[in-house]
């Protein structure tokens, strides 16, 4: 399992250790910074920013040429690898967007609406 | 220093790293292990051990258990314990790991590590398709992965911030290549310009495909024993495996194995010198020249312009060509860092031959977990006297 229903919308599955606090994608039955054995369920994102990004010339898994990939870190901390459906730049806000019923996710820009929005709040 | 005994490359050889539609995966094993058996001045039957490492063949040929019985059996090498290593790129390294150890342990006195690999299998898309597996594929599947992009983004912050520039990126890849040329094991190799290299079709970043390592297959071998090659002794000096995945965004696996093996073998980065490193893409070695602590963070391209790292220059890196320009059949590439510097530390290289050395280090990465390369392995290796 790696997206989760959350209300109206979809976030991603994960890890909250219970001894330490440290969240991590995927859920992982033992923390890796602690090594307790408390790791519960938790749901990550939508909001996450592209700390590194790459675009790509040659199309695979389905996927056709040019397409962007990057790393992005989730609002709650961990850093995925994931594609991303334009492209970004360093520090670029970014959502969660995803085909629940095929299991496939990717992240969007957010707008500069929406940024300002957020840092008016 | 513990007191173990040592253990010594006693003997490496290869087959030529390639595109070799018409040469099945045994045979390249056979030729290897054969160099590598006359190398050491060895029969098959004196192999106690073995290690045989391959990533892809299960998916890519067929053969997804007992490979190694299977390859070696063709070679000669039966009845003896045989052990299986997938480790993705860094198979090879850490089946080598693996023999030195039950030489260290004084279980045998000869073991033999091979690696081989065969990734032609005319279709590139199912090529590439494999090595995406070389992650966590539950959580990669859908992403479109290319390691080419991994490594772009790593070399990201270096490019846009102007400490590595366009011309450093053709440069290094114009280095590879030229070494490659003089190496008769290489499947590339080439005297190239700027412009060649940076005209060349653009696949990730600023990467193009002279500076990508190609699809490859072809096969290496050492073997590894309590007593030396009867002209020249390669002792094993440090030989450290590692996984990453903890790391995140720092990518510290790599620097992690390095640091442990500068502490097991009591030496640091001036003592090195000839290098052999994983460049997946030759831009990549400037990356692996500041976790070697062969120049400071953020002055691998100053280093690099002093020509250093070139075969005549101080501290030569990746003198076979490297990945680039050798070829890098996954579980092969380990290994043939490891031929590489045998040959150059007893100064058999031929016209790619670096000044008189003594202290070797190879370094060989594997795969990708959680922002970090998987696994790394860090050998060093010193001529006696």
């Amino acid at each position: 399992m790696r997206l989760m229903a959350d209300g109206d919308g979809l976030r991603l599955a994960g890890g909250l250790c219970a001894d330490c606090g440290h969240r991590m994608i995927p859920q992982r039955a033992v923390c890796p910074a602690c090594g307790g054995a408390r790791v519960g369920l938790a749901a990550f994102g939508p909001d996450g920013v592209v700390r590194k990004w790459s675009d790509l010339t040659v199309s695979v898994d389905g996927v056709e040429a040019p397409y962007w990939v990057g790393l992005v870190e989730l609002a709650e901390g961990p850093v995925l690898f994931v594609r991303l459906a334009s492209q970004p730049e360093v520090g670029q806000r970014v959502r969660l967007a995803a085909d629940a019923a095929a299991d496939v996710y990717w992240f969007e820009a957010v707008g500069d609406e929406a940024s300002a929005e957020e840092e008016g709040k | 220093m513990n007191d173990r005994r040592t253990a010594y490359i006693r003997g490496v050889g290869m087959h030529p790293f390639g595109r070799f539609p018409d040469v099945s995966l045994r045979q390249m094993t056979a030729v290897a292990v054969g160099a590598a058996l006359d190398d050491a001045g060895l029969g098959p039957d004196q192999i106690e051990a073995a290690y045989f490492a391959n990533s892809l063949g299960g998916v890519l040929n067929g053969q997804e258990a007992i490979r190694g019985e299977v390859n070696l059996h063709h070679a000669g090498i039966s009845e003896i314990p045989i052990v299986n290593v997938e480790n993705a790129c860094a198979s090879g390294s850490t089946a080598l790991w693996n023999a030195i150890r039950l030489v260290w342990s004084g279980e045998v006195e000869t073991a033999l590590a091979v690696g081989a690999e065969k990734l032609f299998v005319g279709d590139t898309g199912r090529t590439l398709a494999a090595l995406r597996m070389a992650t966590d594929v539950e959580m990669t599947q859908g992403q479109a992965l290319q390691f080419t992009a991994m490594y772009a983004m790593r070399l990201q912050e270096y490019v846009q911030s102007g400490l590595l520039t366009e011309r450093h990126l053709a440069e290094i890849t114009i280095k590879n290549q030229r070494n490659g040329a003089l190496n008769p094991y290489a499947q590339f190799g080439a005297d190239l310009t700027e412009e060649e290299v940076l005209a060349a079709r653009r696949i990730a970043g600023p990467l193009t495909i002279p500076m990508i390592a190609g699809i490859s297959d072809g096969a290496a071998a050492a073997v590894v024993s309590s007593t030396p090659h009867a002209d020249a002794s390669i002792a094993v000096r440090a030989s450290i495996l590692a996984t990453g995945g903890v790391d995140g965004l720092n990518e510290g696996v790599v620097r992690r194995a390095i640091s442990q093996a500068y502490e097991s073998a009591d030496i640091g980065p001036a003592d090195l010198d000839v290098v052999e490193v994983h460049d997946t893409t030759a831009p990549i070695e400037f990356l692996y020249y500041e976790d070697l602590g062969l120049c400071a963070r953020g002055k691998a391209g100053a280093y690099f312009d002093s020509g250093a790292t070139q075969l005549g220059g101080a501290t030569p890196v990746n003198p076979s060509g490297g990945l680039t320009a050798r070829g890098h059949p996954v579980g092969a590439t380990g290994l043939a860092q490891i031929a590489e510097l045998v040959w150059q530390l007893r100064g058999q290289a031929g016209e790619r031959q670096v000044h008189e050395s003594r202290l070797a280090l190879s370094q060989n990465s594997g795969g990708w977990l959680d922002g970090d390369t998987a696994v790394c392995s860090v050998h060093v290796l010193e001529r006696g006297a």
